[in-house]
């Protein structure tokens, strides 16, 4: 008997017994529907945050300053009971890098100011704001929609200008032109001479959303306000000295991301006493992300297999059921000809092309859910090529496994018994 | 064409399309002391008891008997159903005695005919379909079966009705494809049990008329009946008693 055969008569046997075959492959059509549906939305996820990181720049490295811990080896007890914390990275890391790694493409030192920022009508807003250097703009992919980006020209001027993100633009002022605009930043009144505008509203490495920022020189945010804040602190103010709470650099080719930072990580290990920096690599953040994701899609794709392994239950219940039903068609088959194993095949068939049937409507089903998911839940879902060929293969193997044993009971059906059958 | 014994019998089959097995003179059973037993809880039950039996070819056979006289389990080690458990069983000049499951399954196909009382048609093939299954199980291709399964509906007189359901079908109408079907891959034997138990007289009358035609061209049939019709239409009567032949 070959496979045509076998295939056809599994599609008359289940023609015959149309209401029970329904009933029979619910259990699959739901356990299928929610394998895909969790799939769906892990894959959608997957690909928002790893988006997310892209824009962050697979091929830059980003240096923050982060406060030692008190147990750090290299910490000086007398400095921790000082007036005013110190550390971070420091001008002359930035001069190094800026030396010596030739595959860098671009380098920019920042400063995030934390001070308060005023309107035209002095109303206090709650923007951040961001000294740094004019190739930050290309560092984060950003474009700009009116004006100009900071300029070296006003580095060297400390001119007392700004850029402001479009929405931080927004917000400031409202419905007028800001190009020109005075922004009072300490008591300092800053020319706006452009808006920035990142498409892909990246955060920053501070988790801030750079289009809700204001940007001012460097060098002039260093010559008027010096590297000493005061940042509030469990209900006190901590004075902290940072030169630099940033570098971010941009490399050449995304292939030396992970040996300039390792190179990096040495420079600062050897010319630090403490761990007061950290770095982070947007590639390496994404590979652990998509590793950490496989493993909640397994998990997901898991817990709903549960409903496919109920399902697969059903259908042994239903073919077991199927073979008692049928001893004498058994019996016949055996009778005219067939051996042990083509009853076998026909019946481990059925259950495959039961389950295939089911697993279809549960991939349509599957592909409802996830619409439905990212339409009315706005949940990012994903459904690719994969996830449906997972599907349909992993119900079509449910019957074969779930359909073994009730084949091989046909199988051992004795026919001169099956043929007494009534 | 096949003569009917019913007056008042659906259009005449044509019977020519089928092919006469040769005449000879070799046996197609030969039983050699056959004993089979059953085990039955704690008791062993001696069902046949050294039965040895030749049947030539060509030959019509009835086995008669009472219930319980063994008959059946002779049927079923004749269709190679069972196997014996002493003894020897020469079908068509082979030993098929002591012969694996597998095998017996390609001898069943190749060279027995089966008939029943309850016919045991498919209910999800049609007339075609249900003809079709021997020759399925040889692998002969689809348009080559359904030509034969053709050839043979029309033989037996069902040339109107292929596509038929068996549950579209009449009690005669359905033996009628149950011995198409018995006639599929041309085998030497064909077996039938109480072939006409479950039809009117008058059917049963147009089966027997079809088995005589079937014999007539040289057919093989050994049949189980209680049915005493059967005395005067086969060449000759095998009676079974506590497991013996006894005449």
């Amino acid at each position: 008997m070959n496979l045509y055969e076998v295939v056809r008569v599994a599609l008359l046997d289940l023609a015959l017994h149309k209401f029970r075959s329904a009933l029979a492959t619910i259990g699959i059509i739901f356990g299928v529907a929610s394998v895909m549906a969790m799939i769906s939305i892990s894959e959608g996820a997957k690909r928002e945050t790893l988006g997310r990181i892209a824009r962050l720049g697979v091929d830059n490295i980003i240096v923050k300053s982060v406060k030692p811990s008190a147990t750090d080896e290299g910490a000086n007890q007398n400095e921790q009971r000082r007036w005013q914390a110190e550390y971070g990275l420091l001008r002359r890391d930035l001069e190094h890098v800026r030396q010596t790694f030739k595959e860098i493409r671009h380098v920019v030192g920042i400063r995030n100011m934390r001070m308060n920022l005023y309107a035209r009508n002095g109303r206090q807003l709650d923007l951040a704001v961001i000294a740094t250097e004019p190739d930050y703009l290309l560092i984060t992919r950003s474009g700009m929609t009116r004006g100009r980006f900071l300029s070296e020209l006003d580095q060297d001027n400390f001119a007392k200008v700004c850029v402001v993100g479009s929405d931080a633009a927004r917000k400031l002022f409202i419905y007028d032109d800001p190009i020109n605009q005075g922004v009072r930043i300490k008591g300092d009144w800053y020319n706006v001479i452009g808006i920035l505008d990142n498409s892909a509203a990246v955060k920053d490495a501070g988790g801030d959303d750079i289009n809700n920022q204001v940007f001012i020189p460097l060098r002039t945010a260093r010559a008027r306000y010096g590297d000493v804040s005061s940042q509030a602190q469990s209900g006190s103010f901590e004075n902290v000295k940072i030169q630099l709470d940033q570098i971010a650099m941009q490399l050449t080719d995304s292939e030396l991301v992970q040996a300039t930072a390792t190179r990096m990580e040495n420079y600062l290990a050897a010319t630090h006493k403490r761990k007061d920096y950290t770095l982070l690599v947007p590639l390496e953040l994404m590979r652990q992300k998509v590793a950490t994701q496989r493993i909640f899609t397994i998990v997901m794709a898991s817990i709903a297999s549960i409903s496919l392994l109920i399902g697969g239950i059903g259908i042994m219940n239903i073919m077991l059921a199927n073979v008692y039903d049928r001893r004498k068609e058994i019996g016949m088959r055996r009778a005219l000809g067939a051996r042990r194993k083509d009853i076998q095949r026909q019946f481990v068939f059925e259950a495959a092309t039961l389950t295939s049937l089911g697993g279809l409507v549960g991939v349509a089903l599957g592909y409802a859910g996830a619409w439905g998911v990212s339409t009315y839940a706005e949940w990012p879902t994903s459904v690719t090529p994969i996830s449906i060929a997972l599907s349909l293969g992993v119900s079509c193997i449910t019957g074969v496994v779930f359909g073994l044993w009730p084949a091989r009971q046909a199988a051992r059906v004795n026919p001169i018994e099956a043929l007494r059958a009534d | 064409m096949i003569a009917t014994t019913s007056t008042n019998s659906p259009p005449a089959p044509v019977y020519a399309a089928l092919e006469a097995p040769e005449p000879t003179r070799q046996n197609i059973i030969e039983l050699k002391d056959v004993h089979k037993f059953y085990q039955l809880g704690a008791k062993k039950l001696h069902v046949l008891k050294g039965v040895s039996l030749e049947i030539p070819r060509g030959q019509y056979v009835a086995i008669m008997g009472s219930s319980g006289s063994g008959k059946s389990t002779l049927l079923n080690l004749l269709g190679l159903l069972d196997v014996v458990d002493a003894g020897d069983y020469m079908l068509a000049g082979e030993n098929v005695a002591r012969m694996k499951d597998d095998l017996l399954a390609k001898h069943r196909n190749a060279r027995i005919g089966f008939i029943f009382q309850s016919f045991n048609l498919f209910p999800q093939l049609d007339v075609l379909g249900n003809i079709e299954v021997p020759m399925v199980y040889q692998n002969i291709p689809l348009q080559k079966r359904r030509a034969r399964a053709k050839e043979l509906a029309e033989a037996v007189g069902l040339g109107h009705r292929l596509g038929h359901r068996p549950r579209q079908l009449s009690g005669g109408e359905m033996q009628r494809t149950a011995i198409a079907r018995a006639l599929a891959n041309d085998p030497p034997l064909l077996l039938a049990d109480e072939p006409t138990g479950n039809l009117d007289e008058s059917t049963g009358n147009e089966i027997l008329g079809l088995f005589d035609q079937l014999v007539a061209k040289g057919q093989t049939m050994v049949l189980v009946t209680h049915n005493p019709a059967y005395k005067d239409r086969v060449h000759r009567v095998l009676r079974m008693g506590n497991g013996e032949l006894v005449g």
